[in-house]
């Protein structure tokens, strides 16, 4: 494409008189079309009534223009009117710049006419260096494949993949077990209804089944996940099941055959008692576990007894082939969705319940199982809450669910027998939302209990083996004394296994606590890998409702990267492979992983994991990357031409970078309340601080500025996860080598703003205007 | 007089296969040690062009200045901008001098 | 540090009625674990975690009165079970001393007599100390006390 035009129309808009209140139109606009390279500059009518853009849009039509700048105070609404409009006309959207000088504060601030007029004329000029370089762009197309990728097929994934099978998307789900359903198939009954949550399981399935779009993957695990939103390449190693799944129809045949009997045990914790419902033995082949969905049977080989072959004999169907090998499997995707769910936490490390040593010591899981199943209900149940959960030496947080388990379960318990003693152990009971009411029917039951207070140690009667505890009723002061015939440990979820293996295989980041890290206050369903979302307990404990509605959720934000092509907004970077070196620092501090290497070994980001924040400009140290729409030499280019002095005198200069989260509105409005805020500062807004590279910082202080603000969100709520702790960094480094040139280190000033710090941007620029008076003007003035 | 590389702003360039230093310096002189920081291996082949010093990200070197010309209280400080280096000229009686110079080398 | 942190710091700085040994105790939830593994918990009026909820409410005194600071043993149970992460042992403690210089609990006959003995000698001699402490006192069980001084002689266990 031939490079646009450098004819630069200006425009003010001058509201009827409005800016003209404050400033010299007449001298600015003399100054201004004496200008190189400006063809056109003149004031605006009014360009919303009928006809008022029509000396613009003549000009472009002539093609006298190829460039423009718009001065005055327009909506963001107004803006997109203006660049629809023009683009009507085939002018570029991206060949045009507004410049707000209210924002700036020029129009009410304390300086005297020829100074303001000179800071107007200075803000003027920033913006045309920068419309001077301004290329022609248009948003990127990149293929998105109508599919989506499941991991994880316990509750929450499965709703999630009726979702999207309701929209008519493809869906992929890969469950490590044979059989889906997770946990909650594990789970006896459900709170609010009380029913099985099977049955709302089957239906998700048959839901999945009926739309032809659904595929499971069972046995199998995420190996290795390549490209980008849109396009993922993701491989999946799949176990071999020993049954043609097209073949089986769970008659049964089999099992009756097989001699071996093996031990059903919890998947995550080898050896650990089953979970729930599920069976404590089996046959070596037997249905999928948790649910009989896929329907075929599957044959845990390492039990065979050598040589064994009973149930292919016996099959009817011919459908067991005991000579299957694992395959791996290769799918196009275009997000994925992470609903790998948790594991209890292992009780056996709260060593003073005796989990493990006792056998009438059991988990809410295993209580789960007992009620389900036809065994003796014992008469003297004691439930301990907050067992590994809220507890500095196991778990920090609370496992959310335990409260509403127990007080189930107790329920349960009377149903099955009515004489039972239920003592509930308690610190806090979290029963939110309408689940009060449970809470309140089994407080006032008869033969329930609850006492605030944990007991520290369990000891079993030696005839008996009755459990025997002590407690301190908290809320009395008395001493409890007890001996229970089974107790409870509410235990605690930590993430699974599942999410663990996933983590390495992703590269998805996870908080301290293991699970997957999202911005939980704005979008709890975002890991920080674009395309890649989070729903259920492997992103926080939370009951089965709640985890059903994060995955749906995550599920719709996923689809946006579905559906045959994803628009990019042509603000992404650009690597100038003729300075670049290949240090890869790019590579290391974008938060969301989004470069990799090219076929030359270059770093390079990918279109679609791409957040454009800019992070990566500002951390490469030979300053070669470049946002399309915010390049180095755009920027640069806008500090030098703020280098010339507006001020009277000895007053100091500043230029200030802004985020636009955060930064750029405390400045914008602390201008439009009138705030006090120094005429002394000119800022430009950039996606984030960390764009700001020290070579920015450099040319300004290079070029006689006296001081450089940097204003950043607070740390913690970075929309891009730590660009304003990036630039803290660097430009703390770059202070220090200001020591070492004897200038003052703090000319370089650095700032945490919320949205509406208006007072402290204000009191900010404010004392540093005063600090740079007395340090004095910059040496480097010339 | 060799570069010194300060131990504990120097990261290493999070030791990738070459941190910046080691690519810029001409004499390949400059490498990694045992504790992944940066330093020069041959210091009295060191022709003190300080490429190292402007290209290291986070300005952990600084060349010592041979004591014809003077030595340790003397610095020569270069600062990267976009097309530009400023150089702080200090010399042992604590004069301070500072060039600006447009880096007309770069391929744009 | 995220906000709640800096928040937690704030506010503990805060507690300027608690001296600082004795500021862990703001971070009890009252769960009552550590009485419940207390040895001598229930041997009182006062358990361990009704005096740290004494010193939580910023009740110095009345937590300083507390009988329960006589029985405490220091068998470190609380501290290990504590979820919170509380030295219980050493609040209390810290406690005690703190109690003992405001004068809110006073050494009884038996522990002055130890004192007094360990830092005249430097060691203690079981017979003077039985006599010490009974000093001044009329023996509750004095026939059974006689016999058992006889029994404790007999098999050279006083000197």
């Amino acid at each position: 494409m031939e490079t646009p035009s450098s004819k630069t129309g200006l425009f003010f808009w001058d509201q009827g008189g409005r800016l003209g209140k404050a400033l010299d139109l007449n001298w600015l606009l003399g100054k201004l079309s004496k200008t190189k390279g400006i063809s056109c500059c003149s004031l605006l009518d009014d360009p919303w009534g009928p006809g008022g853009l029509s000396q613009v849009v003549e000009k472009v039509q002539k093609g006298e223009l190829g460039r423009l700048l718009w001065v005055g105070r327009f909506s963001r609404e107004q803006k997109g009117i203006l660049k629809e409009k023009l683009a009507a006309e085939g002018f570029n959207p991206y060949l045009q710049e507004w410049c707000d000088l209210e924002e700036q504060g020029v129009c009410r601030d304390g300086l005297e006419q020829t100074a303001r007029n000179k800071k107007a004329l200075l803000l003027i000029q920033m913006w045309l260096a920068r419309v001077r370089l301004l290329e022609p762009l248009a948003p990127v197309e990149i293929p998105a494949s109508d599919s989506l990728l499941v991991i994880g097929a316990g509750a929450a994934g499965l709703h999630a993949a009726v979702s999207i099978t309701n929209l008519g998307k493809e869906v992929h789900l890969v469950e490590r077990q044979s059989g889906v359903g997770g946990k909650v198939a594990s789970l006896h009954r459900f709170y609010p209804r009380l029913c099985d949550p099977r049955c709302g399981l089957e239906f998700s399935i048959q839901a999945l089944s009926d739309s032809g779009r659904a595929r499971f993957h069972t046995l199998s695990r995420v190996v290795s996940l390549e490209g980008g939103p849109g396009n993922f390449q993701v491989r999946l190693e799949k176990r071999p099941r020993f049954v043609d799944e097209a073949r089986c129809n769970a008659c049964g045949e089999c099992a009756r055959v097989c001699p071996v009997e093996v031990r059903v045990s919890a998947e995550s914790q080898p050896g650990g008692e089953p979970p729930g419902l599920l069976p404590a033995a089996t046959k070596a082949i037997h249905p999928s576990l948790p649910m009989g969905f896929p329907v075929a049977y599957v044959v845990e080989r390492q039990y065979c007894p050598p040589g064994c072959r009973e149930c292919e004999r016996a099959c009817p169907s011919k459908a067991v082939d005991l000579d299957q090998e694992p395959r791996e499997e290769e799918l196009l995707v275009g997000a994925v969705l992470v609903t790998t769910g948790w594991d209890p936490y292992p009780l056996s490390k709260v060593e003073e319940f005796g989990y493990g040593l006792y056998p009438n010591v059991i988990s809410n899981l295993q209580m789960e199982g007992l009620l389900g199943s036809p065994a003796e209900t014992p008469k003297e149940v004691g439930f301990i809450q907050c067992v590994g959960s809220r507890d500095e030496r196991h778990l920090p947080y609370c496992s959310a669910v335990c409260c509403s388990v127990s007080l189930k379960q107790a329920l349960y318990l009377k149903q099955r027998r009515p004489d039972a003693n239920c003592y509930v152990f308690y610190q806090d009971i979290r029963s939110p939302g309408f689940q009060e009411e449970l809470y309140q029917k089994l407080k006032q039951m008869e033969g329930v209990t609850f006492i605030r207070g944990i007991p520290s140690t369990v000891r079993p009667e030696a005839e008996t083996g009755r459990l025997r505890l002590r407690v301190e009723d908290t809320l009395s002061g008395r001493e409890v004394n007890l001996a229970l015939d089974l107790l409870v440990l509410a235990g605690g979820m930590v993430p699974s296994q599942g999410s663990e293996e996933l983590a390495q295989v992703l590269k998805l980041p996870r908080n301290s606590l293991g699970f997957f890290e999202s911005h939980l206050q704005c979008h709890p369903e975002e890991s920080q890998r674009t395309g890649i979302y989070v729903g259920g307990c492997s992103r926080e404990p939370m009951g089965v409702a709640a985890s059903i509605e994060s995955a749906q959720h995550a599920a719709l934000e996923a689809l946006r990267f579905t559906g045959g092509t994803v628009l990019i907004d042509p603000k992404y970077p650009v690597v100038d492979k003729t300075k670049c070196d290949k240090c890869k620092r790019c590579m290391e501090e974008c938060p969301f992983g989004s470069f990799y290497f090219d076929e030359n070994g270059f770093p390079t980001p990918h279109l679609g994991r791409c957040r454009q924040c800019g992070n990566c400009v500002g951390i490469c140290p030979l300053a070669a990357i470049s946002l399309r729409n915010l390049t180095i030499k755009q920027m640069a280019a806008q500090i030098q031409a703020a280098s010339t002095s507006f001020m009277e005198g000895k007053e100091p200069t500043v230029f200030a970078f802004l985020c636009q989260n955060d930064a750029y509105y405390a400045a914008r409005d602390a201008a439009e309340a009138g705030l006090p805020v120094p005429p002394n500062v000119v800022f430009v807004k950039v996606p984030c601080a960390g764009y700001v590279n020290n070579a920015l910082i450099a040319d300004a202080l290079a070029l006689g500025i006296d001081g450089v603000l940097i204003g950043a969100c607070q740390d913690g709520q970075c929309h891009y996860v730590k660009g304003n702790q990036l630039v803290s960094k660097r430009s703390d480094d770059l202070s220090d080598k200001l020591q070492k040139m004897m200038m003052e280190r703090d000319r370089v000033r650095f700032v945490n703003l919320e949205i509406r710090d208006s007072e402290k941007y204000t009191a900010t620029v404010e004392q540093f205007v005063q600090d740079l008076r007395a340090m004095g003007p910059n040496p480097f003035k010339i | 007089m060799p570069p010194k590389v300060d131990k504990e702003k120097c990261d290493g360039c999070k030791a990738q296969q070459e941190p910046l230093c080691e690519q810029v310096c001409p004499g390949d002189l400059m490498t990694l040690g045992e504790d992944k920081k940066a330093y020069c291996r041959m210091p009295r082949d060191c022709w003190d062009c300080m490429s190292c010093t402007k290209a290291c990200p986070v300005g952990a070197i600084e060349t010592r200045i041979p004591y014809q010309l003077g030595y340790h209280l003397a610095k020569l400080i270069p600062m990267m901008g976009t097309n530009t280096i400023t150089w702080t000229c200090i010399d042992i009686n604590g004069k301070v001098e500072r060039f600006r110079y447009v880096n007309r080398g770069r391929l744009d | 540090m995220s906000r709640v942190d800096e928040m937690d710091q704030e506010m503990m700085g805060q507690r300027e009625s608690l001296p600082e040994e004795l500021l862990p105790a703001i971070r009890c939830v009252q769960c009552g674990k550590c009485s419940s593994g207390c040895p001598v918990a229930f041997d009182t009026a006062h358990t361990p975690r009704k005096v740290i909820r004494l010193l939580q409410r910023g009740w110095l005194e009345e937590a300083g009165r507390s009988p329960f600071l006589g029985f405490c043993a220091q068998c470190q149970a609380c501290t290990v079970r504590c979820p919170r992460g509380v030295q219980v042992s050493e609040v209390l403690l810290a406690l005690l001393r703190l109690a003992k210089a405001k004068g809110w609990v006073r050494p009884d006959g038996f522990h002055r007599s130890f004192e007094e003995m360990v830092r005249q000698r430097g060691r203690i001699n079981e017979l003077r100390l039985g006599f010490m402490a009974q000093a001044g006192r009329l023996p509750s069980h004095p026939l059974e006390d006689l016999l058992l001084l006889v029994k404790m002689l007999l098999r050279g266990k006083l000197k």
